[in-house]
């Protein structure tokens, strides 16, 4: 009797090793893996709308030290702002450090951006069920949106780690100066090339080929006035000079379909018509009109960071325009209280004008400056 | 004359002898009544009679099955009336042990075992809260005082910044909660400590096992029992907060101390609010005493039943525990829960007194509802809000309503601070104060016993859990200020269902030696499924009743939901497999020696990392057994060692895989077509993949003793240990140019080292007065031993309070969750003061200090204040914990008192938000700082919190927080013994004070802070407005009948 009882637990024992593997595998119901994505079209397009989603969650997670609200508040024309409690702000302004590793939330992200980049540039060309055109079309903003985020990066730290690949590599060096610079404007000449010159659906939010012409501009004033070096070579071999920049400029100028608008003043929203005319408005009677009234095109925005009103304090921070919140002016909302900041919305009052630009801005007798009544 | 006495003896054969046998509850039933030395004997019969005929001369052996045997010589009576005393001896003490039993004095681990009956007398709605008095070496710290929250529970330390809990088996089936259990529903509780009692659960032992067995059927009488009572609480305590008078005095120094002038309170406020302030008719609004709920009820009502023949046994019980929250008034907190259970076992087959086969199961269903108020961050916690508002605040306006916008507008105070707001009507409109928790559990086990021959047993159990979950809360509408506003109302609703299973299968055979070799041998394999479950969740706004919460369903809402309101997925089953087997040996009872081995397979990992093993042994020896011992007054002395390895599994699923993040929400855009409210769908790749991750391994050694004295009645009980657990599972660090969330890395260890000791000294003078005294004490050191980035540093959250930099973190060298500040050393009393300090070279935390500035010390001395003179200023792990129980029983009346203490913790306090809000209520501390020369040397001059002296952490805010809690002091009596006729066997009545007395130096409501307010899980000890253990008076009936 007992040995059947061994043997049978033996037998119940080895069964069971045997359909063990197997019984412990499981399957990921919530994630695809870097295996099979992507697959389709819309994976592919799904994979670039995330790196767009970098733009304003790396805004809404970073608000006082992303590029640029840092870039306006290190400069002369602001100061820091913002609350008696908010140090970083106004360490900003006087390049001074608050805390420990004040930008490295904000580092991080970025390179969140870029990483998205690089595995949309290497893999979207497998995708099968994707036209050739719109392969170009999307890889090429991935250049753009990762030149963008290169540039920022550069910009503000220097030297850093520049991968251009998906694989996560430890011992990657720092790259700086023309080594660096040139690897951006490689960036952005790709998207150029890439991209067709007819636009479709303007004001969608996607960059175009013009963008892109217009960023090298940008990229190429930043990196030739700041280096002192003329020419470029990028690291496949083409030379980025002041000819070629000047050719690409001038065909965005020329031909992209960007024009300005009349009046600077319509670019701002305090123009729009719900507020631009209201008795308490300090700019009723002079003929503005919002150049977005009613959903309508702005023709100056080319590159445009978009926010919607799907925020919750959530993971979807990021989609609420944080810019704004941080910049808007610092004072009561209630219209009717003394130091309402109507028409401009109520903010935290980061980066107010600094007195000297002020100044400056009366003496070049630029438009006339309007002061709100004070709160107090 | 001899012959005819003779003949006369001759002929007095056959004494008849009659008499009744009693026990203390009434008849004794069918118990034996022998002639000692022969087979002539009796039962006696549904009243306790008996009758013999036996010879003269001859004794009376009666007794019975869990009775202590009485002999009583015949002589010259005839009748006896005999009273059976309850034998617990006699049947050798019996502990839980994985997957068995094993006699108390052979157990060569480290375990305590703590009687559910013990538990009851306690009175509280969670077991764990019952063992806080008798567990050395585990630590159960509340992490809320908030009715239906649980206990952060460590046993030997904390092992791991991941899940640090132990594992709970509850009859058998692994995962359970003990929350669900009523403490009536329990017969014990055995806690395993130390690697070789754990060893048998292998891949989740290394945090330590709970074993819970619920009360199972026993044969004989059939006993009903209720346990019932009624309680009110209170909060033990209330920070005393500044009244409105109070509050515009102090803001007027702030003020000026911060160099401007005193507030123009008459220019400010409205009128009629200024004047009443000023002639006395209104102090003020106390927003603590406003959302204090007083003699919140507490009720528990519990009947069971055991009973049974030697066949077939079975324990039944119902029971129902509501429990008020002492906070949150209107919209107390409020837990209700209801157990049912029913265990019962049948012997299928009996051959020669033999169970061959025995069928069992174990069924055990609750229901709990529960809704609670804000208790996390300052963000989310409605205590915090009522510490914070301002008392100038009415609580309610001129309408006879809450005070909402146009009121708090009126007031004035938006001036000052346009958040100025009514907490209470925040607390009334928000979900926090709508919200409602079900959930129901469903435990089934069945069990099969199969005994071929004597000792040689398989078992075979399977195991069926299911889970049910319902969750809604509601938003209303309302307008507070312009930033705390809700013009839409909103409901949001969800629902989980799921269900494990799990098959366990033992071989178990006892066998003996060459007469004094006795082996306990068992082998085993689990098989277990866990993980089938959907969720589904909605939300809705709008609703067509509006801002009722009766009617606030997502069916009933009129607005278009949005993507993000919808969500749904599957739990996402996973398994575990194992095979274990062990071999108890031990010779005479004398020495003991133990192996066991387990290996187990986690579907956590990626194939070719699952499987881990596990040995242990251990070691013991009774050295009272021993021929030569012979120390008068020591009974029983056991050494014993033990050595093992555990595993901790753990981590979440398919960090062996680089995932690619597929949430709605999470990674979309708007790119503008279709309007402000459309976004597309984004997909990345979140998280880099770590093939090689594998289990956290727990290593322990244990060396201790057990020993009874003097006629057993004083037990010790000492252990010390060391447990090094390795490998544990960290976010590993990644360079910020990865582009994605680090992955879980085997990459850290942690040491906790310590001692526990128990004494306990029970006595009975006569029948009718006895007494136990028991006292626990445990010391632990925590300290991690590495943290595999360069740093060794794991960061802890900053902005535990709007805007300060990190506050705790887990480092090589130090404790988990230590409080990483900088260091003060007084105040500046002077200038003078300052001049010598900076002449001495030390730095200063600005250029230029001020009297009444504090003195951060430059502890490396390098002339700069900054985050190298940071270090560790407080630790939240208690180094010491303590445990009393005092019980007397004297004529029927039982008086006993429970306490346990926690010492050598600190507590980061903070009620303010000090570093965001100078307009924050103060408490009458606000009195102790810095207002002159020699006035304190603690607390520095007050000024807003964002200046340097504030925003910076210091140790100012971190606080000692030892404590020692009266847990419970009860006066009963039974009223039995007057009530003799009574239908009941036991008729106890009570009163009961709970938390009566909680001696500690700690500032705050409650010093046991066992939770982080809502940051990291591995942080505790974080006070923003702790939700207290309330103070509870009850009263309560025991019957049994």
């Amino acid at each position: 009797m007992k040995k059947i009882i061994y043997i049978a637990a033996a037998a119940a024992m080895t069964l069971s090793l045997a359909s063990c593997e197997k019984f412990l595998d499981t399957t990921n119901y919530w994630s695809k893996t870097t295996e099979d994505v992507p697959a389709t079209a819309a994976d592919a397009e799904a994979l670039v709308t995330g790196i767009y989603n970098n733009l304003n969650v790396s805004i809404g997670n970073n608000v006082h030290v992303n590029h640029f609200l840092w870039s306006e508040a290190a400069s002369d024309d602001c100061l820091g702002g913002g609350g008696t409690n908010d140090q970083t702000m106004q360490a900003e302004d006087l390049m001074l450090n608050f805390g420990s590793d004040m930008y490295n939330n904000f580092y991080v992200d970025r390179y969140k951006g870029i990483a998205r980049a690089n595995m949309a540039i290497a893999t979207i060309g497998n995708v099968e069920d994707l036209s050739e055109t719109r392969k170009n079309q999307l890889i090429g903003e991935a250049y753009f949106l990762r030149a963008w985020f290169y540039y920022e990066l550069g910009s503000m730290f220097g030297n850093i780690p520049m991968p251009v690949t998906p694989a996560a590599d430890a011992t990657a060096p720092q790259v700086s100066g023309e080594a660096f610079w040139g690897q951006v404007l490689e960036d952005c000449k790709n998207s150029i090339d890439l991209m067709p010159s007819t636009v479709t659906d303007r004001g969608n939010g996607h960059v175009d080929k013009y963008c892109a012409e217009a960023l090298l501009g940008r990229v190429y004033l930043f990196a030739s006035g700041f280096l002192g070096v003329e020419s470029f070579t990028t690291p496949d071999g083409s030379t980025i000079d002041k000819s070629y920049v000047g050719k690409q400029i001038s065909d965005c100028v020329n031909n992209s379909g960007y024009s300005l608008v009349s009046d600077y003043h319509n670019l701002w929203a305090y123009t729009n018509r719900c507020s631009v005319e209201d008795e308490l408005s300090p700019y009723k009677g002079r003929g503005y009109k919002w150049a977005e009234d009613d959903g309508a095109t702005n023709p100056e925005a080319m590159f445009v960071i978009k926010f919607n009103t799907q925020p919750s304090w959530s993971t979807t921070i990021g989609y609420a325009n944080q810019t704004a919140l941080f910049l808007g002016v610092r004072g009561q909302s209630d219209i009717t209280s003394k130091g309402s900041t109507f028409p401009f919305g109520t903010g935290w009052g980061m980066c107010p004008v600094s007195p000297q630009l002020v100044k400056d801005w009366e003496a070049a007798e630029m438009m006339p400056v309007v002061r709100l009544p004070s709160s107090r | 004359m001899i012959a005819l006495m003779i003949g006369v003896a001759a002929m007095a054969q056959n004494v008849k002898v009659t008499g009744t046998v009693t026990d203390a509850l009434g008849p004794a039933i069918g118990m034996s009544v022998v002639e000692q030395g022969t087979t002539n004997g009796t039962i006696t019969d549904m009243d306790g009679h008996f009758e013999l005929l036996v010879a003269p001369g001859a004794t009376l052996e009666i007794g019975g099955i869990g009775y202590k045997t009485q002999l009583i010589p015949v002589g010259d009576r005839t009748v006896f009336d005999v009273v059976l005393e309850e034998d617990n001896e006699l049947l050798d003490e019996v502990v839980v042990v994985g997957y068995g039993t094993q006699k108390k004095k052979l157990v060569t681990g480290s375990t305590i075992q703590v009687k559910g009956d013990d538990l009851v007398k306690l009175n509280s709605t969670n077991a764990l809260g019952a063992m806080q008095s008798s567990s050395p070496g585990v630590q159960i710290m509340q992490t809320s005082g908030q009715p239906g929250e649980g206990f952060n529970v460590a046993i030997r330390g904390m092992g791991t910044t991941g899940d640090f809990a132990p594992l709970y088996v509850i009859d058998g089936v692994t995962g359970g909660s003990i929350s669900s259990l009523n403490a009536s529903d329990i017969e014990s509780i055995d806690i395993l400590k130390d690697a070789a009692s754990c060893a048998i659960y292998g891949a989740r032992g290394a945090n330590g096992v709970v074993l819970i067995t619920t009360k199972q059927g026993k044969a004989g009488k059939y006993q009903v029992t209720y346990d019932g009572y009624f309680g009110w609480q209170n909060s033990p305590t209330m920070v005393e907060l500044l009244d409105a008078k109070q509050y515009m005095a102090v803001e007027n120094m702030v003020s000026v101390n911060n160099g401007g002038s005193p507030i123009d309170w008459a220019g400010i406020l409205d009128a009629d609010l200024y004047n009443s302030i000023q002639n006395g008719s209104f102090t003020g609004t106390n927003w603590l005493e406003t959302i204090h709920n007083p003699n919140a009820p507490i009720s528990n009502h519990a009947v069971n039943i055991v009973g049974g023949s030697e066949l077939s046994k079975f324990s039944a019980g119902i029971s129902y525990t509501g429990q008020e929250g002492i906070f949150g008034y209107p919209c107390q907190s409020d837990y209700k829960r209801t157990t049912v259970r029913l265990n019962s076992d049948h012997v299928l087959l009996r051959k020669d007194d033999l169970d061959v086969i025995t069928f069992g199961e174990n069924m055990t269903y609750v229901y709990s509802v529960k809704q609670g108020i804000g208790i996390g961050n300052q963000y989310w916690n409605d205590i915090s809000n009522a510490l914070r508002a301002n008392p100038i605040v009415p609580l309610y306006g001129a309408d006879g309503e809450y005070s909402d916008f146009d009121d708090l507008q009126k007031t004035g105070l938006w001036t000052l601070n346009s958040y100025t707001n009514n907490p209470v009507l925040a607390l009334v409109k928000s979900s926090r104060g709508n919200n409602n928790s079900q959930s129901h559990g469903l435990n089934l086990s069945a069990h099969l016993l199969v005994q071929p021959v004597k000792d040689l047993v398989w078992r075979s159990q399977f195991n069926f859990k299911q889970s049910a979950s319902s969750y809604r809360q509601y938003g209303m509408t309302y307008q507070a200020t312009n930033y705390d506003f809700s013009s839409t109302d909103a409901v949001s609703q969800n629902a989980s269902v799921g269900w494990q299973w799990s098959w366990e299968n033992t071989v178990n055979y006892k066998f003996t030696l060459a007469e004094n070799h006795h082996f306990d041998a068992l082998v085993g394999s689990t098989i277990e499924k866990n993980g089938f479950g959907e969720s589904v969740g909605a939300g809705n706004s709008n609703g067509a009743w509006p801002n009722q919460w009766k009617y606030a369903y997502v069916g009933n809402m009129t607005g278009t939901p949005t993507i993000s309101d919808i969500s749904g997925s599957t739990w996402g089953d996973w398994g575990l497999a194992s095979f274990f087997g062990r071999v108890n040996y031990d010779y005479a009872e004398k020495y003991m020696l133990s192996l066991i081995l387990r290996r187990d397979g986690s579907s956590n990992f990626a194939r070719g990392h699952r499987w881990g093993t596990f040995p242990s042994i251990s070691a013991g020896w009774v050295i009272t057994n021993e021929d030569w011992f012979d120390f008068k007054g020591v009974d029983f002395l056991k050494l014993r060692g033990s050595w093992g390895q555990n595993g901790n599994c753990n981590v979440s699923n398919f960090q062996y895989l680089a995932t690619v993040n597929l949430t709605a929400d999470d990674g979309g855009y708007a790119f503008g077509h279709g309007g402000l409210s459309v976004y597309d769908q984004g997909i990345y790749a979140d998280t880099l993949a770590n093939e090689d991750i594998t289990w956290e391994t727990s290593e322990q050694i244990d060396l201790g003793f057990d020993a009874r004295f003097f006629r057993s009645r004083l037990n010790a009980t000492f252990d010390w240990y060391r447990k090094a657990t390795k490998d544990w599972l960290v976010n590993a660090p990644v360079m910020g140019h990865f582009g994605a969330n680090a992955p879980y890395i085997n990459g850290g260890d942690v040491v906790n080292k310590g001692v526990e000791f128990a004494l306990n000294w029970n006595d009975a003078i006569n029948p009718d007065f006895s007494y136990n005294i028991g006292v626990n004490f445990a010391h632990n050191t925590n300290e991690v031993t590495r943290i595999a980035n360069d740093e060794g540093i794991i960061h802890g959250q900053g902005s535990v309070v709007q805007g300060i930099a990190e506050l705790y973190r887990a480092q090589v060298g130090y404790p988990i969750g230590y409080f990483w500040t900088y260091k003060t050393d007084g105040v500046f009393q002077n200038q003078a003061e300052i001049d010598a300090w900076k002449a001495s070279g030390k730095g200063t935390i600005v250029d230029t200090p001020v009297p009444g500035d504090l003195k951060f010390v430059d502890l490396n001395g390098d002339g700069v204040i900054d985050d190298n003179d940071k270090t560790m200023t407080g630790d939240p792990n208690p180094d010491f914990t303590a445990g009393l129980n005092l019980s007397v029983y004297f004529h029927g009346f039982d008086f006993a008192v429970s306490g346990y203490g926690m010492f050598g913790q600190q507590v980061f306090r903070a009620l303010r938000r000090y570093s965001d809000s100078q307009w924050d209520n103060y408490t009458t501390e606000v009195y102790n700082f810095w207002h002159g020369e020699g006035t304190t040397n603690k607390y520095p001059r007050l000024v807003p919190g964002t200046n340097y002296n504030y925003i910076n952490n210091s140790d100012i805010f971190v606080e000692d927080a030892d404590f020692f809690r009266i847990q419970t002091i009860t006066l009963g009596y039974d009223f039995k013994r007057i009530w003799k006729n009574a239908p009941f066997g036991q008729c106890r009545f009570y009163v009961q004070g709970q938390n009566l007395f909680c001696f500690t130096k700690y500032k705050g409501m409650d010093p046991e802070v066992g939770s982080s307010a809502g940051f990291d899980s591995w942080a505790k000890g974080i006070d923003l407005g702790f939700y207290p253990q309330a103070r509870t008076v009850l009263v309560g009936l025991n019957l049994k009948f």
